[in-house]
This record gives C-alpha cells, structure tokens and sequence, in this order.
C-alpha cells in the first residue's frame, strides 16, 4: 500500500502542466527521430542535453526519458512500413514487419507492435516501480568495496554484451575511463592531463563529451549515408488484428515482456539485445518456425514488446544504484549531475518526488505514445520526407548554442569538436562508443570507491575478496568476460558484426 | 605489414595514447595502497591501454585482408570546422554571423545542396536563433558584430 501512496505523489508531481508538456515533448520527439533513420535516441539525447539545463531536474528528466522510449515505438514505423530501421532496436523488427506490409497487413503489424509496446512499457514500470525500492534498501547497505566491484561487473557487462569486438570493446572502457580522470583530482589537488589549460580543472563535462562523440560523430554518419531516394509507402490495411492474429500475438507479447523486463536489467544490453533475444525465443516457440521472415505476427509482437518493457527497466540500475547500463542512461545520469544530483540509493530517499514523478510520467508517456502512433502514422511516414540537408545545419546550430550556453565557454565548443573528431574516427574504426562513454561516467566514481575501500581496509586488497557480495559481483564479472571468450558467443558476435545497423 | 591496416592504425594509436597517459602519470605521486594518490589509476589504466593497443595491432598482422575505409573529408570539414568557426566568430562578430556561418558551412556538408537554400536557411536560423536565445531565453550574447554604431 506504500506504493499507491508513492504513485499518488508521483502522478501528482507528473501531471503538473510544465511535466505534462515535458512528456508530450519528449514523447513526440522520440517519434519522430524513431521515424526518422539516421538519428538515433542516443545522439538527438547528446544533443538535448545542454538545452535541458535550464529545467527543473525532473523535467528535464521526464523529457529525456520520453525520446528513450518514444524512439523504441517511432523505430517501428518505419521498419514495418519501409523495410527501415529508423533505430538500431528495430532491425529485429524489419524481418517480419516489412513481409505483413508486403501482403497489405502492414495496419496489423503497426497495431500489434504499438499495442504490444503499450503493454509492455506499461508491465516494465510497473516491475520499475515495485522493484526499485526494494533494490534500494539493499544498495544502502552497499559499502565502497562492494561498489567498485559492481562498477567492474556493470562494465565487463558493457564490454561482453551485445559488442562486436572483445579488445575493442576493453580498450574504449579503458579509454573513457582515462578521459574521466581529466581534471583536477579532488583528493590531492593534483591537475591531471589538463595540459596547463584552465578549463579542463574541472574535468570534461559529460554533455561535451557526448555531444562531440554522439551527436556531432552521428551527424557526420548521417551525411555520408544520407538517402536521396523518397521511399515507396505500402499502403496500411486495416488496424485491428483479426482473431487469429490475436492469439498469436498475446503470447508472444507476453514472452517478450518478460523476457525484456528481464534483460533490460543487464548492464551493457541495451535495447537491440532483447529485441534479437525474444525473436529467437518466438522462433523457437512456434510450431511452424519457417513462417519467420515471410511475414509472421510473433516475429513483431514479441521483439517489439521485448524492447520496449527493457527501455523501462534499463532505469532501475541508474536510479537505485546509479550504475549505468546502457549509454542512455550514462546521459541520464550526466543530465542529473548538471543539477547537483548524484543518483543512487539516496535520490529515491531523499527525493521521492524526482523518482516517483519519473516513474508515473512512463505510464502518462506510453499512453500518449499509443495516441501519437496508432492515428498519426500516416503522419510520420510523410515526414520521412523532410530532407535531411535542411534538418542537420538546424539541429547543429541549437546543439552548439546549448553548449555555449551551458557554461558560456567557447572552449567547450572546441572540445567537442574535438570529441566528434574522436567519435568519427572511432565509428570508422569499428569500435563501439558506448563502453567509452560508461567508463568515462564511472571513472571518477570508481576512483573515489576505490579509494575508499582500500582506506578503510587499511590498504589490503583482499578486501575484495573478503566481502561475500563484493566477491559474487567480481565472479559474476569474470564469468561475463569468460562467457564472452566461448566459441558460441564469439560465432554470436561474427553474427552481430554482418548484420547491418 | 597490417592485413587489416584500419584496426592495425587503431591498435597503435590506442597503444600511442596509453603509452602518452603513462608518460605523464609519472609526475603524479601514485601513493601507498591505504592512501592512493592521484598517479595510481592512470598508472594502470596507461599501461593497460597500451598493452590492450599492442595486442589490437599484433591481431591485425593476421586474419583476413582487409581494405581501409574511406574517410570522407567533406562532412568532416563542413560540420566540425563549422562549429569551430562558430565558437571563434560568436564574441566578436555576434551571433547573428556566427550562427549563419555555422549554416552556411554545415551546409556545404553535402555535396549538391544549392547554395541559395543553405542562404536562406542561413539567415532564418540565424534570426531564429537570435530569438530563441537571446531574446527568449536571455543569454548573454552580442547579436551583431562589435563596433557597429547601432550597438
């Protein structure tokens, strides 16, 4: 009953005007860069961020987390309709929902996903909302040994999960941990690489690494892939799933939900990871698996939800332990941080409000979601349209207006050009920014625990080893990196590595 | 040498900025383990950047031949020049230059893009822009160049 009580405060807090509109814009966004291919949630996040600052926490909060799982229901659109990931989650999705637009079921297929989505985002807050608070009593028993080692575990998880090339992988942690260390070291005062330049004693901020490494890097992407072509609409057909689309489609969708709720917890999994998990589990599932690829219901429903119910509980380890797990919510994190808060287990103590307001929007959001898609989808799909050379000079120009703006320094301008020089050539160089960007969120954190836990421990090491959670996370982490090694998950990777994103 | 000359070029780069981030952790005092100092961490992290870097570049003698990708100058110049540009222009020539230059070359991004649209475009933003954030939002910020006698 505590929980009603919770979700009273936080729909009180949510439906306030300013959040609401905060939601819808979030939400809307998140559709249209799903809809639109080329800017993912990622980088138009990177982008927004400087412009969040001016926000009350949660607003900003709210917003951002609306284009996260806005973009999840927009990627969809496309896939089914034009056989076009408009976002790396919903490549699954091409495979089953472009063969039903084929055969004029592409209504079915836009109605089953966003009804499934719907579903599923709504089961995901749900498990969000019952769990975070119970994960939080525990994490308040957390101790600076024990953190550290959850740190290692959440990036071997970046680093083993879902990522084309183990060393490459390693080497980006390696390296964004090293770019959090920049700055001046707030136990001796030393200044570390600042290079004799004043503006880097404070460190890189989050939002100029991620702007040059995200949004400035995906940008150029977008300009060398930029498609010409208008592409051709398959007509939608009707919208509501006859029956026997229907009980194919609730089971799968309930499959996907919880399978998604589940992997969504993992560090490193992002969405594409459940997306790919509940369509081989669909296909092992179905009585008739040749069905898959020529156009079968499961193969939307289930992915489809599966993504959606982990973009809600990719939240519970920023909020209760505020560890990141994916390179959204890195940012979330960096959004909050601009405001003085540091998530973890305190944030839901000290202030309910910011978690429960956040966790009411979701359900305020998912159901503006199901409006925005269902009708207006005709919509979307003509915005597809738009040409992308008007759209990026204009999405250039607010991001560095944002950035000045953050701390009125053109130094921070010429630092994050700098970093989508960095990102372009990483991205050219097929290694993966996301682990870089975890590292360098959780480098100075790591630091500060580490520093601590030996403190306490008076120097000894084993320290690790001697605190039983400590221990079972540093395990979990080597049988993460171990796991990866295999054969099954190297062969998993070569697969990865072909499938075009 | 390389049979993959792109992750054999990454590799050592990789192996070049972590061998850099140990060469100037030296001067940081590393401390004993009960009291860490500030050279400890990029001691470690140097040295595993340039160990993780050496063995990128040893895998890429091996393996198939694999061809470099092309780097594609334009884009790279038009957006990344465009914000350098942008940066040095806005305290001195206001923001109504600067932001319409930061279009204009952006623009200039992809080949074909007519120039009197990106002209437009250009100086829409830039009123716009002058709007949104000086006026609307109040930054700080001179809109036109220094010296005009408007100013």
């Amino acid at each position: 009953m505590e929980l009603i009580g919770h979700l009273q405060l936080g729909f009180a807090a949510a439906a306030g005007a300013q959040n609401l509109l905060a939601c819808f814009t979030g939400a809307l966004l998140g559709t249209l860069i799903g809809v639109l291919p080329g800017l993912g949630p990622v980088a138009t996040i990177a982008l927004l961020l400087p412009l969040t600052y001016g926000l009350p926490p949660l607003t900003a909060l709210i917003m951002l987390a609306g284009i996260y799982y806005g973009a999840q229901y927009g990627g969809s659109t496309t896939s089914i309709l034009l056989n076009l990931p408009g976002e790396a989650s919903s490549v699954v999705t091409c495979r089953d929902g472009h063969p039903l637009a084929k055969q004029g079921r592409a209504g079915t297929a836009l109605a089953v996903a966003a009804l499934g989505s719907f579903f599923a985002g709504c089961v995901g807050t749900l498990f969000l909302a019952a769990c975070a608070p119970l994960l939080m009593r525990f994490a308040l028993d957390f101790g600076p040994a024990e953190y550290c080692s959850l740190m290692l575990f959440g990036l071997s998880g970046a680093v083993a999960i879902a990522s084309r090339s183990l060393l490459k992988s390693l080497a980006m942690v390696v390296l964004g941990l090293l770019l959090g260390l920049i700055g001046t070291d707030a136990n001796s005062g030393v200044a570390r690489y600042t290079f004799g330049l004043r503006e880097l004693d404070d460190g890189v901020g989050t939002t100029v690494l991620a702007v040059g490494v995200f949004g400035f890097a995906e940008l150029l992407h977008g300009l060398e892939h930029a498609c010409r072509r208008t592409p051709a609409m398959r007509p939608c057909g009707r919208l509501w799933p006859d029956r026997a689309d229907t009980r194919r489609a609730v089971p799968a969708v309930l499959r996907g939900t919880a399978l998604g709720t589940l992997l969504g917890l993992l560090p490193g999994a992002g969405a594409l990871l459940p997306a790919f998990a509940s369509y081989a589990l669909e296909k092992a599932c179905a009585r008739d698996p040749a069905r898959f690829g020529q156009g079968a219901i499961e193969g939307v429903a289930g992915p489809e939800s599966a993504n959606n119910a982990a973009a809600q509980t990719a939240f519970i380890p920023m909020l209760t332990l505020g560890i990141p797990s994916n390179a959204i919510m890195a940012l979330m994190i960096g959004a909050l941080t601009l405001h003085d808060i540091q998530p973890g287990p305190q944030v839901i103590v000290h202030d309910p409000v910011l978690f429960w307001g956040l966790v009411a929007s979701m359900w305020i959001g998912n159901a503006m979601l199901l409006v925005l898609n269902l009708p207006l989808i005709g919509l979307w799909v003509r915005l597809l349209a738009t040409p992308y050379r008007l759209l990026y000079p204009a999405i250039l120009l607010f991001c560095c207006l944002g950035l000045y703006a953050l701390a009125n320094r053109t130094g921070d301008l010429y630092l994050a050009a700098l970093f989508g020089l960095l990102g372009y050539l990483l991205q050219k160089s097929g290694c993966e920014t996301v682990p870089l960007l975890l590292g360098f969120v959780l480098g100075p954190l790591f630091e500060e625990h580490l520093r601590r836990a030996l403190l306490l421990a008076r120097g000894d090491a084993s320290v690790f080893l001697q605190r039983p959670l400590s221990l079972a996370l540093l395990l979990a982490a080597l049988a993460l990196i171990l796991g990866a090694l295999s054969p099954t998950a190297r062969r998993a990777r070569r697969q990865l590595a072909t499938e075009p994103v | 040498m390389f049979h993959d000359p792109r992750d054999g070029l990454v590799g050592l780069a990789l192996a070049a900025t972590g061998a850099g981030a140990l060469w100037i952790a030296r001067r940081y005092p590393a401390g004993t383990a009960a009291d860490l100092g500030p050279g400890f961490l990029p001691g470690i992290l140097g040295a595993l950047l340039l160990l993780l870097g050496l063995l990128m570049a040893a895998g890429a003698c091996r393996g198939p031949r694999t061809p470099f990708p092309v780097l594609q100058l334009r884009p790279l110049l038009a957006v990344l020049g465009g914000v350098v540009l942008f940066g040095l222009l806005l305290r001195s020539a206001g923001l109504l230059v600067a932001s319409s230059a930061l279009v204009l070359l952006a623009s200039a991004g992809l080949r074909g893009a007519g120039w009197r649209v990106a002209l437009i475009e250009a100086v829409v933003l830039g009123v716009l822009a002058v709007a949104v954030f000086v006026h609307g939002l109040g930054l700080r910020l001179p809109v036109w160049p220094a010296g005009l006698p408007w100013n």
